[in-house]
């Protein structure tokens, strides 16, 4: 469920990866992944749990999504996600991951 | 599938929480074959990398994971890992909904802020209303592997299992020639890896005094142990300075896995052993061309020296036309498991006991400079268990690369 009233921007569109984020404030950083989604897979999976991860708004959050769904088989893709996330860590200078997924 | 990534990267990134609500444990074939959900996905996995979830959980984080108490989880739910760090909560009367069910209840948002400070008490607690209760072995037994191959589970038997971060990454130094690749290596492994793994920079024992005090500096900065090794147990004829890296394995570490690298490798990314087993004698990277071997005659000979028959499967050279083979690996990079097979051999001395009775044997010709690579194979097979044959990514030759390849996912290049 995409949320209208937080302001969670898209970043990376490649084939293999797609993050969103939303800057928050504090020193946590919530990774939230998306689940499985539609059966079709033609269809985009959207960021889930927007105002659980975001806390309201207040949380920092990468928004990470595997649209070809492999469950982390893709080449490459662990090293990927482990670059994005630590690349949004520094912009926001948190101190604190966790990570949150259905 | 966004619970199995809360669980399989929370390690990597270093959380001090995971929250997994209804993840999938694995989407294998032969781990979780009897859940068929999701197919229209999984069956577009071609290869694996990780196979199970619990390869990559850790005691760093702490683990919150609610499953629903209802039949259709059970594949996933049953297989989850158990360990100290893991809280692993069971919904009554609920399947795969469990962010449904909680967020119905008004539960949704406090139990997740309770797990993210690490409070398990607070979120068991919070869940008690649905009647919620952690998983007992008596209610939710461990479920085996869907399909687990027979000969893995004779095998391993007694074997006890391995850790991937306990590695040692070791080559061979014979020589001033070899001291900057060396460095060069050992930085790139730093560089990539970090302080984990172990590095050992083997030199002659009868040249280890003159390495030079600046490279002995260099390589105790870059925390690259040096050490000797025997050359003179062995006088091969003609002289074969390939030897020198079977030797080398031949010397014990105390790690669970090591990995020969060539000194004219280079460690790009993480190469990430993780589908390692204690089962895998040898890891390695399949030849690029056949530069021995072409006609099946030859192997069928080296084979019948060891009473075994010439394995039943192939691999695919990774250069040319990429031609089917009877296995020939590249030995740029050659990995094994240290504690050996069930039987306690290690693949270190069958690899040197399997070359000598190679060498000795006038019926085999034309050996040097491949006797190490005719060798490699055949002391896997006598080991037993299953090769793990790694993506040409593993040991990735510039050589006859024509500009156009994506080289950016190469572990090691070679």
């Amino acid at each position: 469920m995409q949320n209208e009233t937080l302001e969670i921007v898209p970043q990376l569109r490649d084939d293999d990866l797609h993050t969103w984020h939303y800057v928050g404030t504090g020193d946590v950083l919530v990774v939230c992944f998306s689940p499985t989604g539609d059966a079709d897979p033609q269809l985009p999976q959207e960021v889930s749990f927007p105002q659980v991860a975001t806390d309201n708004g207040t949380r920092h959050v990468i928004f990470i999504s595997d649209p070809q769904r492999t469950w982390l088989n893709a080449p490459g893709l662990r090293e990927k996600i482990y670059f994005q996330v630590q690349k949004f860590k520094e912009q926001v200078k948190a101190t604190k991951i966790v990570t949150l997924g259905h | 599938m966004g619970g199995f990534y809360a669980l399989a990267c929370a390690a990597d990134l270093d959380a001090t929480a995971a929250v997994a609500l209804s993840p999938q444990i694995s989407v294998h074939p032969q781990i979780a074959g009897d859940d068929k959900r999701w197919m229209n996905f999984r069956d577009r996995i071609t290869s694996f990398r990780y196979r199970e979830v619990g390869k990559l959980i850790t005691d760093g984080p702490q683990y919150f994971v609610v499953h629903g108490e209802m039949g259709r989880e059970k594949p996933q739910r049953d297989r989850m890992p158990r360990a100290k760090n893991i809280l692993h909560l069971i919904l009554p009367e609920v399947h795969h909904n469990v962010p449904a069910r909680l967020k119905r209840e008004g539960l949704q948002h406090d139990f997740i802020n309770a797990c993210f400070t690490g409070d398990k008490a607070g979120a068991t607690k919070l869940l008690q209303p649905l009647n919620a209760y952690k998983r007992t072995l008596k209610k939710q037994p461990e479920l085996a592997p869907f399909a687990a191959p027979s000969a893995f589970v004779q095998t391993t038997t007694g074997m006890r299992s391995i850790d991937h971060r306990s590695i040692t990454y070791f080559f061979v130094m014979d020589g001033p020639a070899f001291e900057v690749p060396a460095m060069l290596l050992a930085q790139s492994i730093r560089d990539t890896l970090g302080s984990g793994p172990k590095i050992v920079a083997y030199v002659p024992h009868e040249k280890i005094d003159a390495v030079p005090r600046l490279t002995r500096r260099m390589l105790d900065i870059l925390r690259v142990d040096t050490r000797g090794f025997d050359t003179k147990q062995v006088d091969w004829n003609p002289a074969y300075p390939h030897g020198n890296k079977i030797l080398a394995s031949k010397e014990p570490r105390d790690t669970d896995l090591s990995v020969f690298l060539d000194t004219d490798v280079l460690c790009l990314k993480d190469p990430d052993f993780s589908l390692v087993t204690a089962n895998t004698p040898l890891f390695a990277t399949s030849e690029g061309v056949q530069t021995w071997g072409s006609n099946q005659d030859d192997w069928t000979a080296v084979y019948h020296m060891f009473d075994l028959p010439v394995p039943d499967w192939r691999v695919r050279l990774s250069k040319g036309r990429a031609r089917i083979v009877i296995p020939y690996f590249n030995a740029g990079v050659v990995g094994f498991v240290e504690n050996g097979n069930a039987a306690g051999q290690r693949l270190p001395d069958l690899w040197f006991d399997t070359a000598l009775a190679i060498d000795a044997n006038p019926a085999i010709a034309d050996k040097r400079p491949w006797l190490d690579q005719i060798a490699l194979p055949v002391a896997a097979a006598r080991m037993g268990g299953r090769t793990e044959v790694m993506s040409n990514l593993h040991n990735f030759s510039p050589y006859r690369l024509k500009g156009v390849e994506d080289i950016a996912d190469v572990r090691l290049m070679h």
